[in-house]
């Protein structure tokens, strides 16, 4: 193996291939900084571009795209409060805080470095761990995908800020919004209003940017017109080591959020959406002082944005060993390897290694190659963001959130649907309901559905067709999962309960 | 200047801006003299793609003006031929179909935004015949055992497939039917998804499109293959046809133009097609991946359609599946 | 707005929501409808133990914490009703005129609103300027660049 890695390495050291990794890297940072462009429309758009390159260099430059993509997000996430591709909402949470408290530039450092290391860390499970990972990943069947579901949905308690009751109120809305359109299992038409163009149902950028970003306009808005803009920027002498530093100091969230990455990739159409929001939860679970998750802290910066790029390798594991697509943009790889000649599977290592090794060392130098760049650029980004008054900020986020709107689907549809929500969601921030919850119940609706369904199909052969969901022993450790992350919060106060002999204090079961 | 002034002053240089942009230089006589708008309507990656990826660049050889791959996904591609039926007939902007889904999808959903004959057939390039298979280490040896498990056991015969009121379905359906048995399927969201259930052993078989038994052949067991004849890349399974089952039955597609598309451009279009189709690397591509080579020129095609259509309303009202 | 009222309004808003989608409940098959008839029991469930909790001091408590927040700063409903209706005719207009046309007069619109063009040549031809490079900029990435077809306008054909 190590023979085939060298081999590897010395494909990747021909100049073609290296100025493809960087220029891949910058184009898919920009593309995933720009909300409404995904990782999927990347990779997808530039699949004609390869033709005329070698299996190698148009590999090399799709992957880089990827990798970078998945990091770009976190840019609008930190200064615009709309992740630029949904992999980065979470990190939305802390990382707006900062860069309204004038601490940007720490967010991007954060998500820098975090990145790099979450991307590094899935390529290096790719290329050592694939087999059995991805032995793992089959597992999992309809009533896994129905319990990953639910386990989803109980890290609410982490992202609703105030109520939780709320929380799974707005997630519950969430789902509901799924169900819009045919339904898949069964083809029905569900809650089309009798419109043909509904029957696509909500597609899911449409409903991030409307409700991330159209409510953060209409905010800056709200508070004057003219007025100074939500983000400051502070020149800090020495903030880049120092932060590089502290960042690099949280060894357990970085390997932790990398671990939930990779394993969550690796999970085909449990998306690397979920990655980023289970490992900010588990982040602040484990943390000494989650009360500050939220309020600007880099930790929660640092565990989403490593989960997410540590997707991008673990996605790929399912792919290159059984055929598989971990993720959609891996699925679109995937066909670009058939028109190549590529099988999937063994042969991949053996006889083509040539190409699989470069494909993911390069995917590696990807994540390495953000570290400068991101920085560099992140500083005059911010620095941009910041200086840009409200007049220019707010129509230029506003044509942005239109083309991204429009392009995913090519539906003018979509565009309307996405100032719809951006209206709604604004009502519903007034009103108590925060928009993760929302975005969440979305994600998980399908995956909750298709399971549940799908399982109780498969349980035709019991007497329930229930029972289905509750046979395999992987159901019920994600059972248990589900329970504990769900019961977490309120076991300090029950402790307290059961020390102090006065109940429970008021503010005690947040 | 009033304000009356400042909007009438945007106006005017943006639509002239605008005009000068968009509007597009005087048509010459020849077909083809613009870039041609090849809309999917599935995701990236799936066989409709995969198709258009095979023939893209060689169509790029036809259409100078360049080939412009556009998704418009959504509603198993109902999204996407609505919006078909709605763009400019003028032979420029074309999109990806497939039988039996514009022909189920006007018959069992009341609105789907589009009829079935709305959609200009021009051109049906290939067929992925249903497939039975199971995993390699089952129990089941034929398809033979497969129906006896089946019969002892109704309902518990696991089979996967892609969709719902799909060839997958159909042919799960049409199966149950012929051999007296209750097969029980279950729908994925592609024929990608189905795979790891099977591989997984989360159900028993799956009645899936060749493309997929060629992509897996150390780990799938083919039982049977739902085509006229057996297919040169899968040399070893036999038709259900051969099993004493009539049962042909898969997933076509091919592209369509918008109604109204005069007869002589959709003909153009459809001898690109055709020349693309015969190319020899198109040809080995699509061999080696489990795609079936269609030839059916626009008559041929719209009376397929024609044929499927009849054929399906009868189903339709049979497993009554038809929208109330 | 106290919190009391914000639950009371959010609860009568989303019931009504769910009472909508119930009542198009269209189903053909039974799978089709499992999944949502259950999250909508669920939802207003939620919901109307919301509305009971809010007469209780636990859930007053609660609620300060989200809405403290929100008190205090005025909010300039004017603007954003403004912005509101000129993103709207913004993506309805989007279709007729195109991509082009819309978006260098939505951009100049809300930036002429928050207060970017003064009443003179100079200012406004600075205003639409910078809208027609930042439309024409997307323009080229995007169409020329990405080959991502942006609306060309039914008005031109």
């Amino acid at each position: 193996m190590f023979g085939y890695i060298l081999l590897g390495l010395q494909h990747l050291a021909s100049f073609e291939n290296l100025l493809l990794v960087f220029a891949g890297t910058v184009a898919g940072m920009v593309v995933g900084a720009l909300p409404g462009l995904t990782a999927t429309m990347a990779v997808a758009l530039l699949v004609p571009f390869t033709y005329a390159m070698d299996p190698i260099p148009g590999l090399v430059l799709l992957g880089a795209i990827y990798m970078g993509c998945i990091y770009g997000g976190a840019f609008s996430a930190i200064l615009i409060n709309t992740p630029g591709t949904p992999s980065s909402i979470g990190t939305t949470f802390d990382g707006y805080p900062m860069a309204c408290q004038g601490r940007g530039e720490e967010a991007i450092i954060g998500a820098t470095v975090g990145s790099a290391f979450g991307g590094l860390f899935g390529v290096v499970a790719l290329i050592f761990l694939s087999p059995p990972l991805a032995a793992i990943a089959l597992k999992f069947g309809p009533p896994e995908y129905f319990w990953v579901g639910v386990f989803g949905l109980t890290i609410i308690s982490s992202l609703a800020a105030g109520s939780f009751l709320k929380g799974i109120t707005g997630a519950a809305f969430g789902v509901l919004i799924s169900t819009i359109g045919i339904a898949p299992i069964g083809g029905d038409v569900r809650f089309t209003f009798g419109s043909p163009a509904m029957q696509g149902g909500v597609e899911l950028i449409v409903m991030l940017i409307g409700l991330f970003c159209i409510p953060e306009l209409l905010t800056i808005v709200s508070r004057g017109i003219g007025k100074h803009q939500a983000v400051e920027y502070r020149r800090t002498k020495g903030v880049l080591w120092e932060t590089v530093k502290k960042v690099l100091s949280l060894r357990k969230n970085l390997i932790r959020s990398s671990i939930i990455g990779t394993v969550i990739g690796i999970l085909p159409g449990a998306g690397g959406n979920i990655a980023n929001l289970v490992s900010y939860n588990e982040a602040r679970r484990t943390s000494k002082h989650p009360e500050k998750y939220g309020t600007g802290l880099i930790d929660g910066v640092v565990a989403t944005e490593t989960a997410n790029n540590a997707v991008v390798g673990g996605g790929m594991i399912p792919l290159v060993t059984l055929g598989i697509p971990g993720a959609p943009p891996d699925a679109i790889i995937y066909g670009v390897l058939l028109l190549q000649g590529l099988r999937p599977g063994p042969e991949l290592f053996t006889a083509r290694a040539d190409i699989t090794y470069t494909f993911m060392l390069a995917l590696g130098l990807a994540a390495i190659v953000m570290v400068p760049v991101g920085i560099y650029g992140g500083r005059l980004l911010t620095r941009f963001v910041a200086s840009l008054p409200a007049r220019y900020l707010v129509p230029g986020i506003g044509i942005l959130t239109i083309i991204g709107s429009y392009a995913i689907r090519n539906n003018y549809t979509d565009v309307i649907l996405m100032l719809l929500f951006g209206v709604v969601g604004f009502g519903l921030r007034f009103l108590g309901f925060q928009a993760p919850p929302i975005v969440l119940g979305l994600i998980l609706g399908p995956i909750m559905e298709g399971g549940l369904v799908q399982s109780y199909l498969m349980g035709q052969a019991y007497s329930s067709p229930w029972i289905a969901l509750f046979v395999s022993p992987l159901s019920w450790v994600l059972i248990a999962m589900s329970a504990f992350s769900f019961l977490w919060p309120y076991i300090g106060p029950l402790k307290k309960m059961f020390q102090k002999p006065g109940g429970i204090t008021p503010g005690g079961l947040e | 200047m009033g304000r009356n002034g400042f909007l009438k002053g945007i106006v005017a240089i943006s639509v002239i801006l605008a005009a000068l942009f968009f509007l597009a230089p005087a048509q010459a006589d020849e077909y083809p003299s613009k870039p041609l708008t090849y809309i999917i309507c599935f995701n990236p990656g799936g066989e409709s793609d995969i198709t258009a990826r095979f023939q893209e660049q060689p169509l790029q050889k036809h259409y100078k003006d360049g080939v412009v791959i556009t998704y418009k996904i959504g509603g198993g591609g109902s999204v996407g031929w609505s919006e078909l039926i709605k763009s400019k007939p003028d032979g420029y902007t074309i999109a990806g179909d497939n039988l039996p889904h514009i022909v189920l999808q006007p018959l069992t959903r009341g609105n789907a935004g589009y009829n079935t004959l709305d959609l200009k057939q021009v051109y049906i390039f290939e067929s992925t015949p249903n497939i039975l298979v199971v995993r390699k280490d089952s129990q089941f040896q034929s398809l033979k055992e497969l129906i006896a498990y089946a019969k002892e056991k109704p309902g518990a015969m696991t089979v996967g497939g892609s969709g719902s009121s799909t060839a997958n379905d159909l042919g799960t359906q049409m199966l149950s039917k012929a051999a007296g048995i209750k097969l029980t399927y279950i729908p994925f969201t592609g024929s990608g998804a189905a795979v790891p259930s099977l591989l997984g052993g989360h159900v028993g078989a799956l009645m899936t499109y060749s493309t997929m038994a060629v992509r897996y052949p150390g780990d799938f067991r083919p039982l049977a293959i739902m085509s006229e004849e057996r297919m040169s890349v899968l040399p070893d399974v036999p038709t259900f046809k051969e099993l004493g089952f009539d049962l042909v039955e898969g997933a076509y597609r091919g592209v369509a133009a918008p109604p109204g598309t005069p007869d002589d451009i959709v003909k153009k279009i459809a001898g690109i097609f055709d020349s693309v189709m015969k190319e020899p690397g198109v040809i080995k591509k699509m061999d080696e991946n489990g795609f079936k080579i269609e030839t059916m020129g626009p008559e041929a095609s719209t009376a397929f359609v024609k044929k499927k259509i009849a054929e399906y309303t009868v189903l339709v009202e049979e497993m009554g599946l038809k929208k109330k | 707005m106290t919190a009391k009222f914000r639950d009371h309004l959010g609860s009568v808003l989303l019931l009504a929501f769910v009472a909508v989608l119930w009542l198009q409940r269209d189903y053909i098959t039974v799978f089709g409808g499992i999944f949502p008839d259950i999250v909508m029991e669920i939802m207003a469930a939620l919901i109307v133990l919301t509305v009971v909790l809010s007469f209780t001091p636990y859930a007053a408590m609660k609620e300060t914490e989200g809405t403290a927040k929100e008190e205090g700063k005025t909010v300039n409903w004017t603007g954003l009703a403004v912005v509101g209706v000129i993103l709207l005719a913004w993506s309805v207009l989007l279709r007729t005129l195109g991509f082009a046309l819309s978006g260098v007069l939505g951009f100049s619109g809300i930036s002429w609103y928050l207060g970017g063009c003064r009443w003179e040549p100079k200012g406004i031809a600075w205003c639409v300027g910078i809208a027609l490079a930042v439309t024409y900029l997307l323009i080229f990435v995007f169409v020329s660049l990405l080959r991502v077809p942006l609306p060309a306008g039914t008005i031109f054909g």
